[in-house]
């Protein structure tokens, strides 16, 4: 009986009404910035990408040069465009910015040089979808002509 | 008279106005930080693009003074306003533009958050820095 009073009586409904919506305001807050935090990496991570690729698109292959020389194709030495791309790397001293930076793959095909690199964004409120880590991905791809 | 009191006295129609009361004083606040979250992020992605055009005109200038120029010229063409902008440009070598050496830019840009004067939150300095790698072939 005493059950049945106390919920049919509305003292101090809109105080739990406010702390469920303080509740959801919050959550709405936190993962807006989350939301942010996730564009601003995949823009750092684009132009990690944009300058790696560039970097690595200068590996020409110079035997293939010199046997074939201005009027054609240029070619890219695939083992020299994954040796400069890591030396950038390392010189950039990226994974201090970005979390579990990894360059994924790199292909070289003939003048052009693909990169494909991923981490994981350092969100300020530590979650987006709880139990899921959400990682970024970026490709760049640099070409290299002669005139 | 006896009417009057009992709707003066009467709950009904309360919960519309707590509701909307409580709705409003929590989702103005947030709006205004949705709003100052979302400047902050646009303005984080557009000072990144500018570094990153920027460290690409530097590492592709003739020369390290024509290429500070041009830097400046590209930021002020960029962002329309440079006078809420900074630019440092370092080099990992002296001189700069040497072969396999790297040029960094960073551009910093002061953003105002249009949040209320109380909160004592007006603006926010956001960075971007780009390295791109000198070549000569």
């Amino acid at each position: 009986m005493k059950l049945g009073r106390a919920v049919e009586n509305e003292d101090g409904s809109v105080l739990v009404f406010g702390i469920g919506l303080g509740i959801v305001a919050l959550l709405v807050l936190t993962t807006s910035v989350n939301i942010a935090t996730l564009w601003v990496t995949k823009s750092k991570l684009n132009s990690v990408a944009d300058s790696v690729a560039i970097a690595a698109s200068h590996s020409i292959d110079i035997d293939k040069f010199y046997l074939s020389g201005v009027n054609q194709k240029v070619y890219l030495n695939e083992s020299l465009a994954k040796a400069r791309a890591s030396r950038f790397l390392q010189k950039l001293s990226i994974e201090s910015e970005l979390n579990s930076f990894k360059l994924v793959d790199l292909t070289v095909e003939q003048n052009s040089v693909t990169i494909l690199i991923r981490a994981q964004p350092r969100l300020p409120f530590g979650y987006l979808v709880p139990g899921i880590k959400p990682e970024i991905q970026s490709q760049a791809t640099a070409l290299i002509k002669t005139n | 008279m006896k009417n009057l009191c009992r709707k003066l006295f009467s709950s009904q129609g309360n919960v519309l106005i707590e509701f909307t009361l409580t709705t409003v004083a929590m989702f103005i606040p947030i709006s205004y930080l949705a709003v100052a979250v979302t400047n902050v992020a646009a303005g984080y992605i557009q000072v990144q693009d500018v570094a990153r055009t920027a460290a690409r005109v530097m590492a592709t200038s003739k020369s390290e003074s024509s290429g500070k120029i041009q830097v400046h010229q590209i930021v002020s063409d960029l962002t329309g306003d440079s006078s809420q902008i900074s630019v440092k440009i370092s080099c990992s070598h002296n001189p700069c533009l040497v072969d396999e050496e790297i040029v960094i830019v960073e551009v910093q840009k002061v953003i105002a958050l249009n949040l209320p004067g109380f909160t004592g939150f007006s603006t926010i300095t956001v960075r971007g820095k780009q390295a791109e790698v000198v070549q000569e072939i």
